[in-house]
């Protein structure tokens, strides 16, 4: 929680969606969710934990929260 | 930047579903079948008698925006149709090799989209001939299941009846309920999935379900920009404007611009406005404020001001002095 972590710009798989917005930038990690349960309509394979990160908007009262895996995820100090 | 009520994008998004769910889904699997011999031309043609019976063509009556909300419920049983002759020919085999057959991996199997061109009402007009077509191929295919005894025609007249979809009002008694009663928000908020089961929501399909408070200085929006997740199983069908680029890239990078130019929703200043981009397993829903001069009403009136728009974070609930619109899915 409270991390402060970049996303990659290179797709490290196995999720390789990943909105191009946020590639790059760096966010706050404001959710921790762990392994969600498998969805097996989309992916049969473990994504590996899974964070939600807010990333500043257009404005300060504006923010973006996109959840996002951890091999997506380095941590920024 | 388009506008929700934008009636020629709307129509345009009807469309771009219709023909998704013929070429991507519907006769993909049927070349499928003829491919392999299950069924053949000459079956199609005699199952198409008895669909014309069974099948009526789209009344086109009423105005444009009622024309455009029968095409999508019938847009809605079309789709219906298709899943169970999906799961009667056996969905597992079939994702895969649909998708080789969609031309998804081959340009050259690619499906030509139909042409819908000229005025709206031109448009619309066509639009129902070509949906009416479609229902008449899948009802086809789907008294030959029956003919063949893949599925005896009582059960298949039972699934097609089967639970009615889900539909945005499941969202307004959850938040309705919510209202009322502090504890099973605070339980909402904390294991909204959970808490559902207890209310007989079973959210099978729903990996992981968030429920999102609007507060005084904070207001929830909800999108799915990679491709268009939506809490479905609750909510029913997301709104054609959700689906559309033009939300999607918008609402991510000028909130606020946004909801106030697709949305007519001015939010203040000082109140945050905070979008959650649903990008893996995680569905959200916004459980909006309670309007005022509610107190002393019921659950089933309290549902009553909740909208679909307010379940998304672009729109208010209804308020009691004015009108309430209540609208259809």
């Amino acid at each position: 929680m409270n991390q402060r972590v970049r996303v990659r710009v290179e797709n490290p798989g196995p999720n390789e969606r990943v909105p191009e917005y946020i590639k790059g930038r760096v966010g706050l990690v404001v959710g921790v969710h762990g392994e969600v349960a498998n969805y097996e309509h989309d992916h049969a394979d473990p994504w590996g934990p899974l964070y939600s990160v807010l990333f500043e908007g257009a404005s300060p009262t504006e923010k973006v929260i996109v959840d996002l895996h951890e091999p997506w995820l380095e941590s920024v100090s | 930047m388009v506008h929700h009520e934008d009636i020629e994008s709307h129509v345009r998004s009807v469309e771009e579903d219709v023909e998704y769910w013929r070429t991507k889904r519907l006769e993909p699997r049927v070349f499928r079948l003829l491919r392999k011999g299950q069924i053949t031309f000459y079956d199609i043609m005699q199952a198409s008698g008895k669909a014309c019976s069974e099948i009526e063509p789209l009344e086109g009556k009423g105005n444009i925006e009622e024309r455009v909300t029968a095409l999508e419920l019938e847009l809605g049983k079309f789709i219906r149709s298709i899943e169970v002759a999906t799961s009667v020919i056996g969905s597992r085999v079939l994702v895969e090799e649909s998708r080789q057959e969609a031309g998804v991996y081959d340009e050259k199997l690619k499906l030509v989209h139909r042409e819908v061109s000229g005025k709206i009402d031109e448009r619309v007009t066509h639009l129902e001939r070509m949906l009416y077509e479609d229902l008449l191929l899948v009802r086809a295919v789907l008294n030959i299941l029956v003919e063949k005894g893949l599925i005896s025609r009582q059960k298949l007249a039972e699934m097609l009846e089967a639970q009615s979809p889900p539909r945005f009002e499941n969202g307004s008694k959850i938040v309705a309920k919510a209202w009322l009663d502090p504890e099973f928000k605070s339980r909402l908020l904390k294991d909204a999935k959970g808490t559902l089961r207890e209310l007989g929501f079973a959210l099978n399909r729903t990996p992981k379900l968030v429920v999102l408070e609007d507060t005084e200085s904070v207001r929830n929006v909800i999108v799915c920009t990679l491709c268009s997740c939506y809490p479905y199983e609750l909510l029913g069908n997301p709104p054609w404007w959700y689906k559309h680029d033009s939300y999607k890239e918008a609402i991510v990078r000028n909130p606020k611009r946004t909801l106030d130019e697709m949305f007519d929703l001015r939010v203040p200043r000082d109140v945050e406005v905070r979008v959650y981009d649903s990008t893996s397993d995680i569905r959200y829903m916004v459980l909006p404020r309670r309007p005022d001069g509610t107190q002393e009403m019921s659950e089933e009136e309290l549902a009553s001001f909740v909208t679909k728009e307010s379940l998304i974070g672009v729109g208010e609930t209804a308020k009691p002095e004015v009108a309430r619109p209540r609208r259809t899915c």
